[in-house]
């Protein structure tokens, strides 16, 4: 280990303000014992309330000493009596069952509304309320629209061109023995959820030659370049034209962000287009969409 | 190991080949120009910084029609408001093979100079050529820079990788297998927040982020793969500074965690070493770390959470080797490598940090493993 790397992970022990939770198993005088991992220890409290024994606390490191410094759940204040019992009663509040004192005043009664103080000697029931009002609590901030996402084009892995069964040329043919293929890895699946709606799409097509009708686009079947040719799907799809971004139907990508895949050239006129080692944005998928 | 054909690894491999740097500029998905020549460059990739790759490059463009590649405004072609630049390096040989490897997609982030050669052409100055530095790096520091706004909660239901994708913007590679994000997670709103949660989220994975060759994020595992290239040293190469040394920092063979379920209370987990020249209760003794994650809420993640540093801490003592070999630019870090020695075994690890440049030669640091038993 070299000495920074010494340094920085020494750096990264030093505990400033450390936190954990512990178990409280009793008031002792003014500490308060406490089950941390293995064992059990002493520690001071700074607290001002305390939870019944069995609860989390909150055992905090500030600067080398170790004190409680409280409960680690807020303690309720009002509950409901659902069991009677002397000298402690059972109170329901915030879902917990509390096993609670009673104070003198009052002679519990089932299904009571309740007030609980806490102190450091725990909870006290100290007497009935009336049934807490309804208060109009402020409305929460409304999530905005569905986020809108537009990260920089998914470009191709790898393309290339297939011919008497196998794949002849590295760059993306249409033509009358020839069809073509982008493949894209699993990004566009990975990226895009399957919830998402597409709101735009364009392929980048880098011609080296265009001639006679225009290519068919449509969907392949395989991530990366199989051993055979590609299986297609779907329609086939003329894009308005030949050379640089052209909208493709957002259907692709549905179907990309589902199934993975590749687009590919299946046939149509003479049309050639950038390998990946010649151009890296060849095929490359420029897509917006909103989830 | 980045994408190349098995052609590639060939030429790689024999040796006997030139290199070129293929620079182009972005804005958004139009590419603003293609092609651009450089006149020196030098990337460094470190798994172990924040952003985790960057470096300059310097291009120079002979202009034919008198215009230049200087930015003035923050619209122009090399400006820093977003502008990128795709960098690939192309390997060729005398015998008319060539490919490019795609290096990374850099965000240009500073201009440090910038300067153009001018000549009078019937009294009216000319622009002959532009020569302008670029500072670049990854996506990340788009991460870096993005907050949240307000303090927030991940949506119910979400998962590590769809989190990572919606923090970040970015597409993402799913290079490891996804897991919950806990319902009581809080997203902070803090200087470079979203990178952070993005580390978090990683850390939970069982990596580091970083960003792919092609512009994606993705997540480096910890865990070391199986060798995947062999190195040539070459007649300049060399392995630098290795020697046969032990350190003892860092062996744990106890991992004690402390975790708290979702209504706080609290999780207690501890592994230790039972066998071995390291257990608990060899000579070695005791050496103890302590582990904390907010991502780990049940007993039995906790108990996995802490195992799994113990095997990494067990999985062997590394040390840092410098290597300077000869280029090979498919090799990146997280890469397991082997590297050939005048002398002895070849020499195994795994790629901490590279750096690329304009010589044919490449500097890496391997984190090699000492098995420990």
């Amino acid at each position: 280990m070299t000495l920074a790397a010494r340094i920085t992970e020494q750096l990264a022990n030093v505990p400033v303000v450390g936190m954990k939770m512990g178990t409280l198993v009793a008031r002792s005088g003014s500490q308060v014992l406490v089950n941390l991992g293995e064992t059990t220890a002493l520690l001071p409290v700074s607290a001002q309330q305390l939870p019944p024994a069995g609860h989390p606390v909150v055992v905090q490191t500030l600067d080398g000493r170790v004190t409680v410094t409280g409960p680690a759940r807020s303690l309720p204040g009002r509950g409901v009596i659902t069991a009677l019992g002397s000298p402690r009663v059972s109170v329901l509040a915030w879902d917990v069952t509390y096993t609670l004192p009673v104070a003198g005043s009052y002679t519990p009664s089932l299904n009571d509304q309740v007030s609980i103080t806490w102190d450091l000697d725990g909870g006290l029931v100290t007497g009935s309320i009336s049934a807490p009002t309804n208060v109009t609590p402020p409305d929460q901030n409304t999530p905005g629209p569905a986020q809108e996402f537009h990260p920089p084009p998914f470009t191709a892995v790898d393309t290339g061109s297939f011919q008497s069964g196998r794949w002849t040329k590295a760059d993306v043919w249409a033509s009358d023995s020839l069809v073509g293929a982008w493949f894209y890895g699993t990004g566009i699946a990975d990226s895009i959820p399957d919830t998402a709606a597409i709101v735009a799409a364009a392929i980048y097509l880098p011609a080296t030659r265009t001639g006679g009708a225009s290519p068919n686009l449509q969907l392949h079947t395989s991530p990366a370049k199989p051993s055979g040719s590609v299986a297609f799907v779907g329609a086939t799809y003329q894009p308005p034209g030949r050379a640089g971004w052209q909208p493709i139907p957002l259907a692709f990508i549905d179907y990309l962000k589902a199934n993975g895949g590749g687009i590919g050239l299946n046939h149509g006129g003479y049309n050639i287009y950038a390998s990946r080692g010649q151009d890296s944005l060849t095929g490359a998928l420029d897509i917006t969409w909103r989830n | 190991m980045r994408a190349g054909s098995d052609a590639l690894k060939g030429v790689l491999k024999g040796g006997g080949f030139g290199t070129r740097l293929v620079v182009d500029s972005f804005y958004g998905a139009t590419r603003t120009a293609a092609g651009l020549e450089d006149d020196g460059w030098d990337l460094k990739w470190d798994s172990e910084a924040k952003i985790k790759s960057g470096g300059t490059v310097t291009i120079v463009d002979s202009s034919d029609d008198g215009s230049t590649l200087v930015p003035r405004s923050f619209t122009d072609k090399l400006a820093v408001a977003g502008q990128e630049v795709n960098v690939a390096l192309e390997v060729f040989t005398d015998g008319g093979f060539s490919e490019r490897v795609q290096l990374g997609h850099y965000r240009v982030t500073a201009v440090p100079s910038s300067s153009e050669s001018v000549v009078d052409v019937l009294g009216a100055p000319v622009v002959l050529s532009s020569r302008v530095s670029l500072t670049l790096e990854d996506r990340l520091i788009g991460v870096e820079r993005k907050g949240f706004r307000s303090e927030q909660n991940p949506p119910s239901g979400a998962t590590c990788w769809g989190e990572l994708q919606r923090l970040s913007g970015l597409q993402v590679v799913r290079s490891v297998a996804d897991k919950p994000v806990p319902s009581g997670t809080v997203y902070q709103a803090q200087q470079g927040g979203v990178l952070k949660a993005c580390e978090e989220i990683a850390d939970a994975l069982g990596g580091v982020p970083y960003i792919t060759p092609d512009g994606a994020l993705s997540v480096l595992p910890d865990a070391r793969g199986t060798v995947v290239a062999e190195l040539v040293l070459g007649d300049e190469g060399t392995i630098l500074d290795l020697t046969d040394t032990m350190e003892s920092e860092g062996i744990y063979n106890v991992v004690v965690g402390n975790f708290e379920d979702a209504d706080r209370n609290p999780i207690y987990a501890v592994a230790q070493v039972t066998t071995g020249p390291f257990a608990v209760s060899s000579p070695y003794g005791e050496y103890t770390r302590y582990y904390a994650s907010d991502f780990v809420k049940t007993k039995a993640a906790a108990d996995s959470a802490v195992k799994a540093i113990l095997s990494q801490a067990q999985k062997g003592q590394s040390y840092r080797v410098p290597v300077q070999c000869i280029v090979n630019p498919l090799i990146e870090d997280g890469d397991m490598v082997s590297v050939e020695r005048r002398i002895g075994d070849p020499l195994i690890g795994r790629v901490v940090s590279h750096s690329l440049g304009s010589s044919n030669l490449m500097n890496l640091e391997l984190d090699v493993v000492r098995e420990l038993v």
